[in-house]
């Protein structure tokens, strides 16, 4: 009986702002069979960023992170009160 | 001599229930070719399964009626009512027995799970429907501290603790998070500091701010001995803002140099997405 681990790019949302969901899968499996399923998630947001993430993330945020986004992005973090 | 009479059978005395050809048919239909005072079998726009045309003579092949009811398949466990009907295996042709574990769905609509659980699918199909339940997600999220740069491990931050979970009903997300520093790096510390990580982005509804709870801290560099701490995400952003209640008109930006560099924040909260 082998137990085994992998992860794998569960899920890629890309959001109307350019923000893009990524769930990060956790897969253990007992002689190739999946007994378990765990997720991890996280942002990537325009402007970040994306040298450390997945390549099939890199190259949705190639596509997706405009310049005209990045700055709608840095200008919805403008400060308020 | 003795003569013997036998009647001659009539076919109305034979006939009961009468019956009547159709008189008004049109062209190629046989809705009434036949009738008779008694429902023997009927067909109409709803095709019932083909009734035999070879059957063995003195066997009736009756073809079942759109209202029949099933009388039910024999199986393991106890017969439940209003339990949801099975197939068993992929040929659809076999219908599984009930168990007592079946879920069930009442006359007035109601499903009731008497064992077991509900599974969304993995990728949720988004609904707009106010009344409609079409998600839920457990999983981890990690905390990151960031200046507005809004980079969480480019600047040499050392975490102490990252500790993040979610679960997600539908378009509420609730969160809670554990985030200690061991050093703030190269941080720029009169910046206010970011909580990076969110499992969701929140909701981009104009103006909606939605908080979280600070249920404990340690380490902070507060700039007074009752400030306190708040924190909320803002629309359309990624990252929790905080706030130090240091005056009495208001807040101002929780900054990078008042978490300080062993600064440790336990928080909890409910956002939309």
């Amino acid at each position: 009986m082998a137990i085994t681990e992998r992860t794998e790019i569960g899920s890629r949302e890309v959001l109307v702002n350019g923000q893009i969901q990524v769930r990060q899968d956790t897969i253990i499996l007992r002689d190739d069979l999946e007994i378990s399923r765990t997720y991890h998630r996280h942002i990537v947001s325009p402007g970040d960023d994306v040298s450390r993430e997945d390549p099939s993330v890199q190259r949705i945020a190639k596509v997706e992170h405009t310049v005209a986004r990045i700055t709608a992005y840095k200008l919805a973090q403008q400060p308020v009160e | 001599m003795t003569i013997n009479v036998t009647p001659i059978p009539r076919l109305i005395d034979l006939a009961a229930p009468a019956f009547t050809l159709g008189t008004a048919n049109a062209a190629g239909s046989a809705v009434t070719a036949v009738a008779s005072d008694a429902t023997l079998l009927v067909f109409d726009t709803t095709d019932p399964a083909a009734v035999a045309a070879s059957a063995v003579v003195g066997t009736a092949t009756v073809s079942a009626r759109r209202d029949h009811v099933h009388p039910g398949t024999t199986g393991a466990g106890t017969v439940v009512d209003e339990a949801i009907t099975r197939f068993n295996g992929t040929g659809g042709s076999s219908l599984q027995g009930y168990s007592s574990l079946s879920p069930t769905i009442s006359d007035a609509g109601i499903v009731s799970l008497t064992s077991g659980a509900l599974k969304f699918p993995a990728t949720a199909i988004t609904s707009t429907e106010a009344n409609t339940l079409w998600d839920y997600e457990i999983g981890t999220w990690t905390p990151q501290l960031a200046d507005n740069s809004g980079d969480g491990s480019g600047e040499s931050q050392g975490y102490a603790a990252q500790v993040g979970t979610y679960t997600k009903i539908g378009r509420v997300v609730s969160v809670q998070g554990v985030l200690e520093m061991n050093s703030l790096g190269t941080l720029t510390t009169s910046e206010p500091a970011r909580i990076l990580g969110l499992p969701f982005a929140p909701s981009t509804m104009s103006n909606l701010r939605q908080s979280f709870a600070v249920g404990r801290g340690s380490g902070l560099n507060l700039p007074a001995a009752y400030a306190s701490v708040s924190l909320a995400t803002r629309d359309g952003i990624s990252y929790i803002e905080g706030k130090v209640w240091d005056g009495t008109g208001g807040g101002s930006n929780f900054l990078i140099s008042e978490w300080s560099a062993s600064g440790r924040i336990e928080f909890a909260g409910t956002y939309i997405v």
